[in-house]
């Protein structure tokens, strides 16, 4: 009789931890007592089951709601909104400047499910415009955060750590968050998600304080009616990229994160080979290596890290892509780089970061549809610095500025996409209050 | 000669290891002032070398004690709350409660009030101070005196979810720190009400009026059916273990709750 009620104590306990999830705080309270009052239930018992339950709502994380007895294991709730005042302004080959003056908001909410040990979903919704995950814009100037934008998926995909029981081996598919050591914020938007799958293979140690990983993505990057490198592809285009991430450990605050990769366009129409005449279906324009460097240092403040990065990348089809999308089949260089430095100190609130970057970028050495849009116009052929200063009001909300500006660098580029035209500098600055929750 | 100095000498540290042996418990006035003292001296008379610290400054104090991993035993005259329980989980405490006995808050005003029984709407009616003189709950006129227990007390907080419908109190209300104080000033106000524990009713001076036609007797708080009865507790960290386990053992014994009875609790088999 003693087992059979510990059974069903255990029954409602289970039974009422799936209700609590729905109210904080909840304890089951009247079922309980009625219980208790009725005999089923010791006074011991019923306290027991309590506290289990809220020992049970307290050990989950924030938004992470845990219905144990379902296939689900768990499912995270998460999300950020920012609102951002922006003034941008663009210096034009004729003396004139054109102005703009912006009030932005966006607001993400995703959720992850957890189905087995190693197996997840995520989806995540986001304000903005759904070709590219560019912000919503609620006007040039004077609306004040528009109606009329939309919301989209930017994240659905599929993942699983040690697969095949592998744990040197996980993998994702879908749309996801891009998983590679690239700048974020400069060379790759970090407004875009990509759409394929990613490898990620190690990480191995290879030595005392040397780890080795490899990563390998393929992403279909247009769907055979706007080739983003051109604006003027009709196949689909994948977008590959390989890289590997060696990490040395070289002293108490020294660290060293050294990434070479390379990333290649391909399209899947006949003429996708480099060819020397301008043609619509062409896409093998992109063919970059790439190396990205970063090193953690130590800062003559205490409690403050300093991080030095740097990116370079080099594009071995510029020369092709040139005479075949430029007017004067000029190659307009085929380099990129950036070097930067950061310090930071603390987490949460009270925390700060200050960033200084110096990015160049020649017109053929990268995608246009990739960079920055906050960058040069979103433009390549361009070159310049950017400061950002970021402060935590509180453990969740950081208020934020960033400032940058860009020179043109070549005068001879035919294409706008790339960086030609009549823009000749760029200003930018941001003001930023964001939530994470 | 030296294995058996050596001995002696290990011997004797396991002597004074063993006669080091402290309990410290924090928390209710509810059980610390009466109950608590009482049950450690009986505990103390068969367990020779263990020694007991015992704070008795209210529940919040136990449990936050707890949280903060300074007292073995955490006493609270109410559950710890959610958020405790989450605060807790944060450090890697986890709130484990024991029932060690039952208790019912006993309404108390001055022998001479002439009132027998309050329901519980006008229990919330006067703490609220939704109502302010006798004569509105069927009393002799006069200005109500309102004494209740300091927030760090358990009482205080389950009083407030039993009979206010958790509502605030009335801000003429005068808080103090335990039952005896509460017993003492109604004692002494012929219009005074406040409410204690059961064990603090046996004083010069003071009725203990029924609620809703409920009294709060050893039989009515066992059976659960005294509106105002509750439980009181220990809350350890994880489940009890080693000396703790040994103390709320005795507790449960028939020696502790012989001490139960007699000091006015209500056991809890």
């Amino acid at each position: 009789m003693k087992v059979l009620k510990r059974l069903g104590a255990a029954a409602l306990g289970a039974a009422l931890t799936v209700t609590s999830v729905f109210a904080e705080g909840a304890d089951g309270g009247a079922l309980i007592d009625a219980l208790i009052k009725k005999g089923v239930l010791t006074s011991q018992e019923g306290e027991e089951i309590r506290a289990e339950m809220l020992n049970d709502y307290a050990t989950t994380p924030g938004g992470f709601l845990s219905v144990g007895s379902s296939a689900v294991k768990g499912l995270k709730l998460y999300g950020d909104a920012r609102v951002r005042y922006e003034y941008d302004q663009q210096a034009r080959t004729n003396g004139t400047a054109q102005e703009r003056n912006r009030n932005r908001y966006r607001l993400r909410v995703g959720a992850e499910y957890t189905f087995a040990d190693g197996y997840s979903a995520n989806v995540r919704l986001a304000t903005g415009n759904k070709r590219n995950s560019t912000n919503a814009d609620g006007g040039a100037g004077n609306s004040i955060y528009g109606l009329d934008d939309t919301i989209y998926v930017d994240v659905a995909s599929l993942s699983a750590e040690k697969l095949f029981g592998a744990d040197w081996l996980s993998a994702s598919v879908g749309r996801i968050l891009q998983p590679h050591n690239i700048a974020m914020g400069w060379t790759w938007d970090s407004d875009i998600t990509a759409d394929g799958g990613v490898l990620k293979l190690g990480s191995w140690k290879v030595a005392d304080g040397v780890t080795l990983g490899t990563t390998h993505g393929a992403y279909i990057w247009t769907d055979g009616t706007d080739n983003p490198f051109t604006g003027k592809g009709k196949s689909d285009v994948w977008l590959f990229i390989n890289q590997l991430d060696l990490g040395a450990k070289l002293g108490k605050n020294w660290k060293l994160r050294f990434s070479p990769g390379f990333v290649s366009a391909i399209g899947s129409g006949k003429n996708n080979l480099i060819t020397t005449t301008p043609a619509v279906n062409d896409v093998s324009d992109m063919n970059v290596f790439l190396l990205d460097v970063a090193l953690d240092t130590p800062f003559f403040i205490e409690g403050v890290k300093g991080k030095l990065y740097g990116e370079y990348g080099v594009n071995l089809s510029a020369d092709d892509f040139g005479k075949r999308v430029l007017a004067n089949h000029d190659s307009g260089g085929n380099q990129f780089f950036l070097l930067g430095y950061q310090i930071a100190k603390g987490k949460g609130k009270g925390a700060w970061t200050l960033d200084a970057t110096y990015a160049y970028y020649e017109a053929l050495s990268w995608s246009a549809a990739l960079i920055d849009s906050d960058w040069n116009g979103g433009k390549l052929n361009g070159h310049g610095i950017g400061l950002k200063l970021g402060y935590g009001l509180t453990d969740n909300v950081t208020a934020s500025v960033n400032w940058r500006k860009s020179w043109r660098i070549s005068s001879d580029i035919s294409s706008s996409d790339l960086g030609g035209g009549t823009q000749k500098a760029s200003d930018l600055v941001q003001v930023d209050l964001s939530w994470k929750f | 000669m030296k294995k058996l100095l050596l001995t002696a000498f290990a011997a004797a540290l396991t002597v004074s290891a063993a006669r080091a042996e402290k309990l410290v418990i924090k928390g209710s006035d509810t059980l610390g002032a009466k109950l608590v003292p009482q049950l450690a001296e009986a505990f103390k008379a068969k367990n020779s070398g263990v020694s007991f610290e015992i704070a008795a400054e209210g529940s919040t104090t136990g449990i936050a004690a707890i949280i903060d991993g300074t007292a073995d035993i955490g006493m609270a005259s109410r559950r710890a709350k959610g958020t405790e329980v989450a605060t807790a989980a944060t450090k890697g405490v986890k709130m484990s409660p024991t029932v060690v006995a039952y208790d019912g808050i006993a309404i108390v005003v001055n022998a001479n009030n002439p009132l027998k029984n309050l329901t519980k709407r006008q229990l919330e009616q006067i703490f609220t101070g939704d109502v302010t003189d006798w004569s509105a709950v069927g009393g002799k006129a006069g200005k109500i005196s309102l004494y209740t227990r300091n927030t760090a007390s358990g009482t205080y907080s389950e009083f407030k979810e039993m009979a206010m419908s958790k509502r605030d109190y009335a801000g003429s209300s005068q808080k103090l720190a335990g039952n005896e104080q509460i017993v003492a000033e109604v004692a002494q106000n012929p219009n005074g009400i406040g409410y204690v524990g059961m064990a603090y009713v046996k004083a010069k001076g003071l009725k203990v009026l029924s609620v809703d036609g409920g009294t709060p007797t050893k039989g009515s708080v066992q059976a659960h059916n005294y509106p105002l009865a509750r439980n009181t507790y220990f809350y350890t960290n994880g489940a009890p273990q080693g000396l703790v386990k040994k103390f709320i053992d005795f507790i449960m014994s028939a020696d502790g709750e012989k001490i139960i009875d007699q000091v006015g609790f209500v056991p809890v088999k």
